[in-house]
């Protein structure tokens, strides 16, 4: 029983903990498997041998009179963890479900985020490498008449790394440049679960928590008591016929538990995120073989058909309209799939370029007033070998990046690039002269070098600088340069009001209000005092500091270091 | 699913918001819930119930709209405009309702308050009704606060049928009413600020948004309300002119300007440049 295994865990210091847990899973070589665990809040572990790491918090009550887990909300947070371990087809995945510890706190989001964002991560099961996947599931609960509405929010970074997307190359037409995912993070949809088919998801649950010795009913059951939340760990040998291997590392029994295609049906109608996360694991493992300090593992061929399969059946079980983020993302990432898989040379660049043009097209549709999308579908249209593209189409698409995001560096150099590019060529498909492409990217380049300037700079060369108004009174001075943990938008901490130090207040300030004048002044224009006094006040967990010496407009497209 | 019970009863919403705020309690005066949290945020208040409700639902369905509103207060996640916009539940009001409106507006403008979001729920007992609706009404404060028009001449109301167990719900799920007037605030004030660029962009989103009312879910606009929001609309293109306007005398060389000298007569038919923007 886990219970045993728990009491003796939970005897050890942790060192020592980690030490036995350590040597358990010495003999788990992740590049080809998949493994499950369940940790504490406080201490996430992740698996550091897997290309991909998922972790899925408790999923809660919205209500504080609720805050204790029902059985449906354990339930449905093991069963999540099972069918992402079940139906992974990518290989090199960690599953890893977090419980709450002694301070019932432990387990808010945005701790947790920050945890595993900033934190060494180190654990038994290794360091994950920079480069791996982390994708953060989480969820909340509420009932209401005979109905359960469940709602789940999606967090995913790369480990230490950068979660741009490199598009084309030095020797091709644009160059080397990189789009961005229009989010990281966001919240899909509520689902409204019939009590019956509750009913169904703790039937589900009934098998899932029993193992047998071989794969049939007829084998003598075990129950595991997974619900409990104790602490189990375990590696997935295969799955067949609806049966999943686990492989214990402590004294649990090792076996087979049940997760039917009949469960598997019933948890994606009920939560078509799990197909989200299916495209999504994949995306992350195929950057992550070939972008990461992982040892080489195997995929399987074509992935970017597997991960749009999965995130298309994603789509017709929601209405993408009512879902418009995550169904444009989902749009993205397939894209982002086909052009990476380009870049490795495991597909037709022709061919990859050609489909990802078609989801850009479609994500477009969606999010008509998102930079990121209208600039990732302009790149990969100009990007594609077959040069086939629509000079027009892409200007137009770039001018309305512009318009969403009109102090976006991004934007700015990408439409820069373009009219340069066009500048350069004898037959230009715009209908300018070559003279009136220059003087456009002359324009562009204007345009661009406030915000370039003030990007360039890192935090070291502002922290200390006074802000001042226009009529160049002081209105605080830079006391630092957060990005705040759930977007990673940039901001200055600014000090306000006090004197010698004394009753000041700090706020943060959007860098996107701060203007850089010809003197190196940090000027913000239009606001008065009380505007800025009236700026949110700065909390530590909900920001965190940046590299001093690394330029602020890197920190932008950045999502965690 | 829905209780049997409920539908023995039916819940109908005040048409007319002038109507649904004759019908609500008192409110109490004060801005603690505003004043305890700086930036920009929106405002919204559990729903009002009037007519008669069945009381066994009530607690119920009040329950499953205050979901509705947590989700819109945990739109963070889904969205991302160009500040951090918080949603707060404030019982005592902020626009709706108030009799001093207009100085209400300016204070609650200055308090950062981009719009104020109340439904109303009209029960009307017995076999008479066949539906229920929800209305989701908006108060944009930027929009009175600068026009100093009446109060209901920025109140944009819709309904939403409630045949079918969650129907209401599913209509708060990524509303275009809130990206549209959450925008329309945000260009309001960034024009207050002198900020053009963001002005432009961010009234050129509402704009894109408006045209796209009511969300899919709603129900057709009833006369007034679809005047309500033709008045916006006429709103929005003023204030986008007066940043373009401004943006092209005042910043010199600033995006506004970069647009209008390489998009040409585009710019100047359709600055936002969605005319083909849905494909």
């Amino acid at each position: 029983m886990a219970d045993a295994f728990l009491s003796r865990v939970e005897l050890l210091d942790h060192s020592l903990r980690c030490a036995v847990l350590a040597l358990a899973f010495a003999i788990l070589d992740l590049s080809s498997a998949r493994a499950g665990l369940v940790a504490e809040c406080d201490e996430p572990m992740l698996f550091g041998g897997a290309a991909v790491n998922v972790v899925i918090l408790p999923y809660t009550y919205l209500e504080a009179r609720q805050a204790e887990l029902s059985e449906p909300a354990q339930t449905v947070a093991m069963l999540l963890k099972l069918d992402i371990l079940a139906t992974a087809r990518f290989g090199s995945l960690g599953v890893v479900r977090l419980k709450p510890s002694e301070d019932p706190k432990g387990c808010n989001p945005d701790l947790v985020l920050d945890r595993l964002r900033s934190g060494p991560l180190e654990g038994p099961f290794g360091t994950p490498a920079p480069g791996s996947g982390i994708v953060v599931l989480w969820g909340r609960f509420f009932e209401s008449g005979e109905s359960l509405y469940v709602q789940s929010y999606l967090s995913f970074f790369r480990h230490r790394a950068e979660e741009s997307i490199p598009i084309g190359s030095d020797s091709e037409r644009i160059g080397s440049v990189e789009a961005r995912f229009p989010s990281q993070q966001f919240a899909f949809a509520p689902r409204a679960i019939s009590f019956t088919a509750v009913e169904g998801l703790v039937g589900a649950f009934s098998q899932v928590n029993t193992v047998r010795q071989a794969p049939h009913y007829s084998a003598p059951p075990v129950d595991l008591d997974l619900g409990s939340g104790d602490l189990f760990a375990f590696s997935v040998q295969g799955a067949m016929g609806g049966w999943l291997e686990l492989r214990s590392f402590g004294p649990q029994p090792s076996g087979f538990v049940r997760l039917g295609a009949e469960t598997e049906w019933l948890l994606k109608q009920v939560f078509p995120e799990l197909f989200f996360i299916d495209g999504l694991i994949g995306y992350l493992t195929l950057r992550a073989r070939h972008d990461s300090e992982l040892p080489q593992f195997s995929m399987p061929d074509h992935a970017s058909t597997l991960i749009e399969k999965s995130l298309a059946s994603y789509r017709n079980v929601i209405e993408p309209s009512k879902e418009r983020l995550p169904a444009g993302l989902s749009y993205t990432i397939a894209a982002a799939a086909n052009v990476l898989e380009a870049r490795y040379g495991l597909d037709d660049p022709h061919e990859a370029y050609r489909a990802a043009r078609g989801k850009l097209a479609e994500a477009v549709l969606l999010l008509p007033d998102v930079n990121e999308v209208l600039t990732f579908s302009a790149l990969v249209d100009l990007a594609d070998p077959s040069g086939a593209y629509d000079a027009r189409a892409v200007e137009r698409l770039l001018s309305r990046a512009l318009v969403a995001a009109p102090r976006d560096a991004l934007a700015l150099s990408n439409l820069g690039r373009l009219y340069e590019e066009q500048a350069r060529q004898s037959d230009t498909v715009l209908p300018y002269s070559r003279g009136e492409l220059t003087a456009r990217a002359q324009a562009v380049a204007r345009l661009s070098t406030p915000a370039s300037r003030l990007y360039a700079m890192t935090p070291s060369d502002i922290i200390g600088l006074d802000i001042i108004n226009e009529r160049g009174e002081s209105m605080g001075v830079v006391d630092d340069v957060v990005t705040d943990v759930q977007r990673n938008n940039v901001y200055a901490l600014v000090s306000v009001g006090g004197f010698l130090g004394i009753g000041a207040r700090e706020i943060v300030l959007p860098f996107e209000q701060i203007q850089v004048t010809s003197e190196n002044e940090l000027l913000i224009a239009g606001m008065t005092y009380n505007d800025l006094s009236q700026l949110p006040e700065y909390e530590a967990s909900s920001y965190r500091s940046v590299d001093p010496n690394r330029p602020i407009g890197r920190e932008r497209s950045r999502q965690q270091d | 699913m829905r209780s049997p019970a409920f539908s023995t009863y039916t819940a109908l919403v005040a048409l007319l918001i002038a109507v649904a705020l004759s019908a609500l309690p008192g409110i109490a005066v004060g801005q603690s819930c505003i004043s305890d949290s700086v930036g920009k945020k929106v405002l919204f208040a559990r729903p009002t119930i009037t007519g008669a409700p069945p009381p066994g639902d009530v607690v119920s369905l009040m329950a499953e709209v205050q979901f509705a509103f947590e989700i819109e207060r945990e739109r963070r996640w889904i969205e991302q405009p160009t500040e951090p916009v918080a949603f707060l539940l404030c019982e005592e009001g902020g626009i709706l309702g108030r009799q001093q409106w207009l100085q209400r507006v300016r204070d609650l403008y200055y308090d950062g308050v981009l719009l104020e979001v109340r439904s109303v729920l009209r029960f009307e007992g017995g076999d008479l009704g066949t539906e229920a609706m929800l209305q989701y009404a908006l108060a944009p404060a930027g929009f009175f606060y600068t026009e100093g028009r009446a109060a209901t001449d920025g109140i944009y109301g819709a309904r939403v049928p409630t045949l079918k167990a969650g129907d209401y719900i599913a209509a708060f799920i990524n509303p275009l009413e809130i990206d549209a007037f959450i925008a329309l605030g945000l260009g309001v004030s960034y024009l207050d600020a002198r900020q053009y660029d963001l002005a432009f962009s961010n009234l050129c989103r509402a704009i894109m948004h408006l045209r796209l009312l009511p969300s899919p879910g709603f129900t057709a606009l009833l006369p007034p309300q679809q005047l309500a929001l033709d008045k916006l609309k006429d709103f929005v293109k003023s204030e986008l002119t007066r940043a373009i306007e401004a943006g092209l005398v005042e910043s010199d060389g600033g995006t506004i300007a970069f647009l209008a000298e390489t998009r040409g007569e585009e710019f100047a038919t359709d600055p936002c440049l969605i005319e083909d923007a849905d494909g």
